[in-house]
Order: structure tokens, then C-alpha cells, then sequence
């Protein structure tokens, strides 16, 4: 038997895991790959009026766009912004999870726990408009909540202008992600503290291990390596809002004309003065910008991570 | 083992081949066989025709059932499902034509549709419509019309083709609302109900005495008066995204281009008058009778407030008090709004001028993936008729309105507590003319005088409105690099006024308008004032012809 026969009867053996591989692949290189074609036109005089073939027949214009952008006169507060909301993001919400997860786990009422856990995770499952609409609620500065419950505890003399004020704005997004999406990350790390082998507690019990101990010594160590997977793909997804992916949708719905000089960050722009525009080439520029920052985030990212604790994606 | 290969390989290949078929959609007209405007250029026609009235016209002979797709690029728009009103069912009697509506839910919807070559039968919008004056895209009218409705060139007035005439010589539209000299002249006739409209609470004003009201130092004096008396009152709520009516007692116009004195076309806020404007309106931010919040506000959060009755002076469209105070009254909210007919002066000088364009607004296009142009255009011709334009946009004559000695709509009792779900009244007006809506709108002092402030409104500011055609052909083309400047002038003057508004002192936000003018400079103010310049002084050529 060749070894062209061998491969295919192992692969009439791996029949069905193979199909299902397949379709994995095939949806991959239909709507990552293939789209990716379209990449092009960042490179190109794309108009809208020369449709799909205008792709390949559109004069090439070299790095035009990509200058364009760069010189904005707003290019710099743009790129300040997209940072600093996403390093906030990261730095506040990406260990929230893991405290809860670990404060859950200490929770001995099987009853408790699971409510907490509930009520946490469905926010989870309300749109981003839903939640701009419940902040402008709670934070006007006419009948919202939060104002009324400040003036009456004494805390402010006059309602405070959350929605727009450029100072509350970060606060906000950090916050209202944090309110979001915590809940759901929380799932992924009980899950990895589930998968802890018991007899591990047990022993630190017998060595005289008291609970912060056990959580500094058994737990976190013992999930060291889903903290650094979730992590990795965290700064991969940096600039489009870490773990809840949400920078877009938070500064597109509670952005404005007070707060932008601190809200406006590459995603909006793209939209506003790109896509918004019909000024595909020029949109597709940033974003190609914004997704070779990506790329570049993970590769280092997920390098450290090997060189640091063995534990890498790839 | 070939065959598996051969078997996997066509699997991807079949994949990617209905992926592809995704992308792209044959011309419809193609589809069926008929011909487009194109393959039969040289066909055109002449007619005698020379009245509306004739009952030879081309709609009329074609009336066997036809059905369009339509593209509404409005989120706002009232209605988007055709035959459940009676203006819908009567156009479909009469012309045969019914149509499958689209309402836009997303800006860059229509951007998507064009660049996908998915366009449908019909598109009415107002936005990016340069984008459609491109025969690749849409259909010349006037091609069309030569072709298929020949007398329309007879019926249709020179000026209004001359207005919506393109540098390529063709017109792919015909803007709604466009007024004649004639048309705007008509008594009947007003401006927009868009137009902006200031209002104050005449009930706090009587509480005040009734101190005057005729300059803008008045205004900031009575805004002291009403904050002092009424603390937790909102003193000034002005809409977030509409023109700003205060701005246009200063003789400005915003973004829209203006001409000095010298007949020089402007960017809107390049005029220096701008840095008194900002200096007043960051006053009112200041002393607290404007909050940044308000720029913030969605327009329904605004409409929201406005209806808590705790506004004591707002500004919006021509509409707001009418609106605003049938809510009041059925809430039994002890307010009420009316709005400002004066021209404030400031410094002792009257600068309220509205200009008008006067070449109307939005535009329907026919996209060469119409599958049945000669239709289309029979259906515009229907549209654009006398009989047409009062179908919809007065409503069935006998059962919605009938006509008074006056030439004005007398409505049937307890036509007001209609809903336009029912009547369709005004939404299928997509060749609307100006002094159609002009009539509607002052009719309503007739069938609804409780609420008719917005025509008191209309007829002061008709009154001080100077039109100016060649103004409308200042806006660059598409894919331009002017284009590219106006559209980030846009945005930072967007952006900027409020930063200015909300300065913390008069200082900063002197400082902060001059940041803005020289960041219009560094991003190409000059270039495009150049270009408007060109063209307004070629469009000026077009009018004297």
C-alpha cells in the first residue's frame, strides 16, 4: 500500500470528522479569505459606480489613502482615542472575570451562586441600543437616576453632566462594559476552575493552606493557562474593545458632538467619513490599518506569552 | 480516487461560484427580455401635447398592472407599505402602478445597494444623490422621456429642467418641492414646514409681564427673568441636528454656502460674523441658560423633553409649537408655545434672510436595474401632473378635501383625527411640487386653526426669503477632492460649534474658533471655495440664457 492509499484510508476512516473539518475550512475561506480579496481597493480608486469589477479595473493609487488618513488633522486624537479605550478596556475589564469567577467559587450557597451568576450574565444578552438608551436614562442630567440619587444623598450641589462631558465619557464606556460582559467571561474561567483536580485542595488543606492560600497557590495557577488563551485573544481583538468587542457600538451610541473630541475613535471614523461617504477605498485603508495593528498585537502577545509561561494559541 | 478529488474540487468550487452569484445581480431588464432606454437610443419622440389635461398623455394609455421595487433612503419616513392607504389604493386605480417599499434603516444602506449593482426599480432619497448623476448607475429622465413620454418636455417647466440639468447635459431627477417664480408668488404658498421656527412660552411670558421681545439682548434679558423665577426650568432647548434659527437672525447660514457682498460663494461658517454668534450662544452656556447636554440629545430624547413641558423657549421646524401644544392640551399641561415673528435684532441690526436654493429637495431616480423604465417614467409622469401631485399630496378631491373660492382645502369634519396610515396622505409625493405643499400646509389654518401657528410662521418668513438657484450648484461631484473637503468641513464644524458653544469662558471659545478656522484652512477651506466660485459663476451663466 502507497502512501497516497494510506492517506485516503485513513481519511475514509476519518470520514466524517474530515467533512465536518472541511466545512469548518470551506466557511473560513468563503466569508475570511475570499473577502479578503476586496483589500485591494485600499490601494485604489475604487467609485461605487464601477460595482464589484471596479475591484480589479479601478486605477491604482499606491498608499493615497493611507497618506489621507495619516494627515488628517484629526489622525492623532483618532488613533489617542481607539488606545486609550482599549487599553482601559483591557487593563479594567479583563480581570473582573477572573475575581468574580474566583468569588464565586468561594461562594458556599449553592443558591446564591447561581443567582449572582445569572443575574450577571444576562446583561450579556442586551443589544448595545438597549443599553445607550437605559444609560441616557440613568444619566441625564434632567430625570436621571443616578443625578437624583446623588443631589438627594447631598453628594452634588447640581445634576452632573455624564452624557456630555468629555470627562465622563471613558469612566462610562469602561463601566458600562464591565456591567455587560462580565458576567459572561465569568463562565469561561468557573469552567476552568471546575476543571481543577480536587485532590489539589485537598493536599493544600492537609498542608495547612488557608482559602486565600489556596486561591493564590491552587486556583490561579491552575487557570493560569485560560487566563493567558482568553488574554491572547483580548489584545487580538484590542482595538475593536477586548473581551466584549464593543469600542464601536459604545462610542457610535453614546458618542456625540460634546463628548467626540474624546469618543471618536478609528471605527467611527471609518463609518462617518468612509463608508458613510461611499468612500469605500478610503475606508478600506484604516481599517487595513487598523487590522495590521491587530495582527501585530496578537503575534507579540501570544510570543510573550510563550516565552513567558510555555502557553501560546499558536 | 480521481473522482473523490474531482468530487471535493467541485464541492469548493460550487461554494464559491453561489458565493459569487451572491454578489452580483443581472440587470433585470435584461432578464425579461424587454429593452432598456439605451438600446433604443435614437427613438426619440416629439408630441404636441402641450397641457396636462390632455387625455392623451402617455401614463394614461399604459395603466395594465406593474409593480416596482422602491427604495426610500428615509428612516425617518412615515409609511413603507404601499396599498393599505387610501392614496396608494387610488394611484394603483388609476395608473396600475404599485409599489414594493424599502425604508432605509441605515445610512450606508443605499451605498451598499450601488456598489453591489443591487439596486431597485426606484430610489427616492435626498442624501449623496451626485452618486446617481452618472448614466452607469441611473437613468437620464430626459432620455427616457423622449423615448416614452414625449409631451412631458412640452409640460415641463424650462427652469426647473435647467435646475436639475447636470454638467453631462442630462437630468436624472426632478427635485420635489421646486417652486417657480409663479408658484411662489401664489398667496397660497409658503416655505418648507422644515424651515426653522424659535419659539417662547407665552405663558410664562404673561407671567413676566410680557417684557419685550425684539432684539436678542431682549432674549437674554427675559432668559435672566425666567431662570431667576423658574430655576429648575430648561430656559433654551434648541434641536440637536436642525439649523439653528437664532444663528439665522445673526444673517448666517450654517454649513450651507453663502454669497457676500461682492458675489463671492462662501463655506457657510466662514463667515466672520460667525465669532459674534458664538460669542452670544456660549453666553447662554455660560450663564446657564443652555445646557452641552442638549447637543447630545437624540432628536426623540428632544421631542421627549420638549413634551415634559418644562422648556421654556426651544427652536426645531415650523411644526414644533402646533406639535408640542396639541400634547399639552391633551395632557392637560398647563403651556403653551408660539413662536417668534420677529426678525431679532442684534446690535441694533436685522439680519434674518433666509435664502432658498429654490431648487426643491429630494429626487426619484430610475437605476438602470429598473426593469420596466417605460413604465417608471409613465408613473413619474403621473407623479408630476396636476392630478398627481394634489392625489398625493392633498388626498382624494370629494373624500379629503374639497376646494374653497380661495383655492384653499377645506377638509371633511374629523378629517384631522385621521391617521396617514390611513389616508397616505403626503408620503407617495415623490414628484411633490412646491406650491402642493405650500397649498396643504396653509390650508391648515382652515381646517385646524387650534394648531395652525406654523403658517403664521411660514408667512413672516416667506415675506424676508431671497432665492437664489445658482446657490444649488455649488456642492462639488462625488469622488472628488472637493467633495472630500466639504465633507470634512462638515464634520469639523459639527464637531467644533459645540466645542466652542460650551466654552468656559468668552476667551476659549474665541481661541477655539480660530482653531477651527484654521483647521478648515489646513484641510482645504480655499480649494473648494475656488471651486463653488466656477460653478456658481457658471450655474449664474445658465439663469441669464
Amino acid at each position: 500500500m502507497n502512501s497516497t492509499q494510506k492517506f485516503w484510508k485513513r481519511f475514509q476512516n476519518q470520514k466524517f470528522y474530515q467533512i465536518c473539518a472541511l466545512m469548518g475550512i470551506g466557511y473560513l475561506l468563503v466569508f475570511a479569505y475570499v473577502p479578503m480579496v476586496g483589500l485591494i481597493i485600499a490601494f485604489k480608486n475604487f467609485k461605487l459606480s464601477s460595482g464589484i469589477p471596479g475591484f480589479f479595473t479601478s486605477e491604482w493609487v499606491g498608499f493615497k489613502w493611507f497618506s489621507e488618513f495619516v494627515h488628517d488633522i484629526n489622525f492623532w486624537q483618532i488613533i489617542r482615542n481607539t488606545v486609550v479605550i482599549s487599553l482601559l478596556k483591557i487593563v479594567f475589564t479583563f480581570p473582573i472575570p477572573i475575581l468574580f469567577a474566583i468569588t464565586l467559587n468561594e461562594v458556599r450557597k449553592e443558591g446564591l451562586k447561581r443567582f449572582a451568576q445569572t443575574a450577571s450574565y444576562l446583561p450579556h444578552f442586551i443589544s448595545w441600543v438597549v443599553v445607550s438608551g437605559m444609560l441616557f436614562s440613568f444619566l441625564n442630567s434632567q430625570n436621571g437616576v443616578i443625578n437624583q440619587l446623588l443631589m438627594n444623598f447631598g453628594l452634588i450641589d447640581k445634576p452632573l453632566s455624564f452624557l456630555a462631558s468629555a470627562d465622563y465619557f471613558w469612566p462610562m464606556l469602561v463601566l458600562s462594559d464591565i456591567w455587560k460582559e462580565m458576567g459572561w467571561w465569568t463562565i469561561i474561567f468557573l469552567a476552568a476552575i471546575a476543571g481543577i483536580d480536587p485532590t489539589l485542595h485537598e493536599a493544600a488543606v492537609v498542608d495547612g493552606a488557608g482559602r486565600m492560600q489556596r486561591i493564590l497557590y491552587v486556583t490561579l495557577p491552575s487557570i493560569k493557562p485560560t487566563i493567558i488563551v482568553v488574554l491572547i485573544l483580548a489584545l487580538g481583538n484590542l482595538f475593536g474593545g477586548g473581551l466584549g468587542g464593543s469600542n464601536f457600538e459604545q462610542a457610535y451610541l453614546l458618542g456625540n458632538p460634546v463628548n467626540n473630541s474624546v469618543s471618536e475613535i478609528i471605527q467611527t471614523y471609518t463609518l462617518k467619513m468612509g463608508l458613510a461617504q461611499g468612500r469605500y477605498s478610503y475606508a478600506t485603508a484604516i481599517g487595513l490599518i487598523q487590522s495590521v495593528i491587530s495582527l501585530t498585537l496578537i503575534l507579540i502577545s501570544n510570543y510573550s506569552a510563550k516565552k513567558a509561561s510555555g502557553v501560546g494559541l499558536f | 480516487m480521481k473522482k473523490r478529488v474531482l468530487s471535493m474540487t467541485s464541492f469548493f468550487l460550487i461554494v464559491v461560484l453561489v458565493m459569487a452569484g451572491c454578489t452580483g445581480k443581472d440587470s433585470p431588464a435584461n432578464e425579461d427580455g424587454s429593452k432598456t432606454a439605451q438600446e433604443d437610443n435614437g427613438k426619440s419622440q416629439t408630441s404636441n401635447i402641450t397641457s396636462w389635461d390632455s387625455p392623451d398623455l402617455s401614463w394614461k394609455k399604459s395603466t395594465e398592472p406593474v409593480s416596482f421595487d422602491t427604495y426610500i433612503d428615509f428612516d425617518w419616513y412615515q409609511l413603507d407599505t404601499w396599498g393599505k392607504d387610501d392614496v396608494s389604493k387610488e394611484i394603483t386605480k388609476r395608473t396600475g402602478v404599485s409599489l414594493n417599499v424599502t425604508k432605509s434603516s441605515d445610512l450606508n444602506q443605499l451605498q451598499v445597494l450601488i456598489a453591489a449593482n443591487e439596486l431597485p426599480d426606484l430610489v427616492f432619497t435626498s442624501n449623496l444623490v451626485e452618486r446617481f448623476y452618472n448614466p452607469d448607475i441611473a437613468y437620464p429622465l430626459d432620455e427616457l422621456i423622449k423615448k416614452y413620454t414625449p409631451e412631458m418636455m412640452n409640460l415641463l417647466d424650462p427652469v426647473e429642467i435647467a435646475n436639475n440639468t447636470q454638467p453631462d447635459g442630462h437630468f436624472y431627477a426632478l427635485k420635489t418641492h421646486y417652486n417657480n417664480d409663479a408658484a411662489w408668488n401664489d398667496p397660497r404658498n409658503l416655505p418648507s414646514p422644515g424651515d426653522p421656527g424659535f419659539y417662547v412660552r407665552e405663558d410664562i411670558m404673561q407671567e413676566l409681564g410680557n417684557p419685550p421681545l425684539e432684539s436678542m439682548e431682549d432674549l437674554l434679558n427675559i432668559y435672566k427673568m425666567v431662570k431667576e423665577k423658574h430655576p429648575d426650568m430648561i430656559v433654551y432647548l434648541p434641536h440637536p441636528t436642525w439649523t439653528n434659527p437664532l444663528m439665522e437672525m445673526m444673517g448666517l447660514t450654517g454649513q450651507s454656502p453663502y454669497v457676500d457682498a461682492d458675489g463671492k460663494v462662501h463655506v457657510g461658517f466662514n463667515n466672520p460674523g460667525f465669532a459674534e454668534y458664538f460669542k452670544y450662544m456660549n453666553t447662554l452656556f455660560r450663564e446657564g441658560y443652555l445646557s452641552a447636554e442638549s447637543f447630545a440629545y437624540k432628536p426623540e430624547q428632544f421631542s421627549q423633553i420638549m413634551k415634559s413641558g418644562n422648556v421654556f423657549s426651544a427652536s426645531y421646524n415650523a411644526g414644533l409649537a402646533d406639535d408640542i401644544n396639541k400634547v399639552y392640551d391633551e395632557n392637560s399641561i398647563k403651556a403653551h408655545l408660539v413662536p417668534v415673528l420677529k426678525a431679532l435684532t442684534y446690535k441694533g441690526e436685522a439680519k434674518l434672510k433666509p435664502v432658498d436654493a429654490s431648487v426643491g429637495w429630494a429626487s426619484l431616480f430610475v437605476p438602470k436595474t429598473n426593469k420596466n423604465p417605460e413604465r417608471a417614467i409613465k408613473y413619474i409622469e403621473f407623479l408630476k401632473s396636476p392630478e398627481g401631485d394634489a392625489l398625493t399630496q392633498w388626498g382624494i378631491e370629494g373624500k379629503h378635501y374639497t376646494l374653497n373660492a380661495d383655492k384653499l382645502l377645506v377638509r371633511p369634519e374629523g378629517f384631522n383625527e385621521l391617521k396617514v396610515t390611513d389616508t397616505g396622505i403626503g408620503p407617495w409625493y415623490f414628484e411633490a411640487s412646491g406650491l402642493g405643499e405650500g397649498v396643504a400646509t396653509s390650508s391648515g389654518a382652515l381646517s385646524n386653526p387650534k394648531y395652525s401657528s406654523s403658517v403664521d410662521l411660514l408667512k413672516f418668513r416667506k415675506k424676508l426669503y431671497e432665492r437664489n438657484p445658482a446657490l444649488a450648484f455649488v456642492k462639488p461631484k462625488a469622488d472628488t477632492d472637493e467633495f472630500n473637503i466639504n465633507v470634512k468641513l462638515t464634520e469639523l464644524y459639527t464637531n467644533a460649534r459645540v466645542e466652542i458653544i460650551t466654552a468656559p469662558s468668552e476667551e476659549e471659545a474665541m481661541k477655539r474658533y480660530e482653531k477651527m478656522m484654521s483647521d478648515a484652512n489646513k484641510i482645504g477651506m480655499d480649494k473648494l471655495e475656488t471651486y463653488m466660485n466656477e460653478a456658481y459663476q457658471e450655474a449664474l451663466k445658465k439663469y441669464k440664457k
